[in-house]
């Protein structure tokens, strides 16, 4: 009877262990249920389904964001900390405040516009130009 | 070459960490695809022209044609002092670069009066289309002549094009640009009359409310609103004579400039009542604070 020979070698089938991932998504995959994965996995496998999956949902999002960004703002209605008053020596008077004041005010400004009217227009006067160029 | 990966193999990717290394590099390219499109996207914006802009696209337009101008009155010098088949190449190559420059000059220009005039709240409808019509016919014709002069045009060929140009400047757009500069000092004085114009029709309201409440009378306003009033009618007829007067330059030798001048005067002597406005009007203002 031939003895078997010790090969060392373990009979028991041998079970190679998925080399685990070292980073932060690697040891969140590790943890999703088998299931799930195979899912992932099929529609990740599928490039026609996928790109037009991930391509729709993209187009969604950059939509939103550029609502966001470039949208009408409208205020946002949320509790905010009134500007500390601001003290001046001689306070102006506001839009809301007494008419004749205001008045007195705007009357003021159309003075230094009234005074500041250039009717020949000097600075938008045509440029000089010399036709004179044959020679 | 390119195989479609099973399941399985898939699998064993996203657990062997290459797979996750696909998807962050998908997800990773889609992120800087899409900060791209946004930084780009801020950037083009709505650009409004202002008449402030225009001006100085005008100014640096100045800039440009005077360097050409330069440039030109040099390679002619170099030609007329040695006359030879190159110099007189180089000085038609600056004279045609010069006469473009030139016609350019002209667009930006006009656009920076039209976009003045545009701005001029005093000015309705009517007038302001007026004038838009005679600048974008000058506009045009500027914009299709620097076109005319070709790489390969004859100094005499230069010369003929420019003349075309010369005639239009002196026969049309010299009076376009005098109505234009025009137009924005009778929208300026238009506008700040109607301004004063509200006020006041404020301070009548005022007035008429204390009267009503017994806090004042009427005797010493009915004067002072009169004198107001016909203060305001000498404006509104400064301005209807100014505009009869601009006319009448399409119907002069452009030399002459009369209609240009006299309408010119008329405005001027619109400042003084409108500053005479402007003091009543403060009058009346300071009178009622002083009596509430």
């Amino acid at each position: 009877m031939n003895e078997p020979i010790n090969t060392g070698i373990s009979k028991e089938p041998v079970t190679l262990a998925p080399p685990v991932p070292s980073n932060f998504l690697g040891k969140i995959w590790n943890r999703i249920p088998q299931r799930i994965k195979d899912v992932l996995i099929k529609f990740y496998a599928n490039k026609k389904i996928f790109w037009l999956v991930v391509g729709s949902v993209g187009l969604i999002l950059f939509t939103l964001i550029m609502g966001l960004v470039f949208g009408i703002k409208t205020p946002l209605l949320a509790p905010k900390n009134s500007p500390s008053p601001l003290v001046q020596s001689t306070p102006e008077a506001s839009p809301s405040g007494d008419i004749l004041t205001v008045t007195a005010g705007r009357l003021r400004e159309l003075k230094l516009e009234i005074n500041s009217i250039d009717v020949a227009q000097s600075r938008l006067k045509p440029p000089v130009i010399n036709y004179d160029i044959k020679f | 070459m390119e195989t479609r990966l099973s399941a399985k193999q898939l699998l064993h990717q996203f657990d062997s960490g290459r797979g996750l290394t696909n998807m962050k590099k998908t997800a990773l390219t889609s992120f800087i695809f899409t900060l791209t499109f946004l930084f780009f996207a801020s950037k083009v914006s709505a650009q409004t022209l202002t008449s402030d802009r225009a001006y100085s696209d005008y100014q640096f337009n100045l800039t440009v044609y005077e360097q050409a101008f330069s440039d030109y009155e040099n390679a002619k010098n170099a030609y007329l002092a040695n006359q030879t088949l190159e110099l007189k190449d180089v000085a038609r190559q600056k004279t045609k670069i010069m006469l473009v420059d030139r016609d350019q000059l002209m667009v930006v220009y006009l656009t920076a009066l039209r976009t003045k005039i545009s701005e001029q709240p005093g000015l309705n409808g009517d007038d302001k289309n007026n004038i838009f019509g005679k600048i974008d016919a000058e506009v045009t014709f500027y914009s299709n002549h620097k076109n005319s002069y070709t790489d390969n045009s004859s100094l005499d060929d230069l010369f003929a094009t420019s003349s075309q140009s010369e005639n239009q400047y002196k026969g049309t757009t010299i009076l376009v640009v005098d109505e234009s500069l025009f137009d924005i000092s009778l929208g300026e004085e238009e506008g700040l009359r109607l301004e004063h114009e509200k006020i006041f029709a404020t301070l009548k309201t005022v007035i008429d409310a204390g009267v009503a409440a017994g806090k004042l009378t009427l005797s010493p306003f009915n004067n002072w609103l009169s004198e107001i009033s016909t203060v305001d009618a000498a404006l509104v007829q400064n301005e209807s004579t100014a505009k009869t007067q601009i006319a009448q330059i399409y119907a002069q030798d452009f030399t002459t400039g009369g209609g240009y001048q006299n309408a010119l005067e008329t405005l001027t002597s619109s400042i003084k009542p409108l500053s005479q406005f402007n003091e009543f009007l403060s009058e009346v203002t300071n009178y009622l604070k002083n009596h509430q």
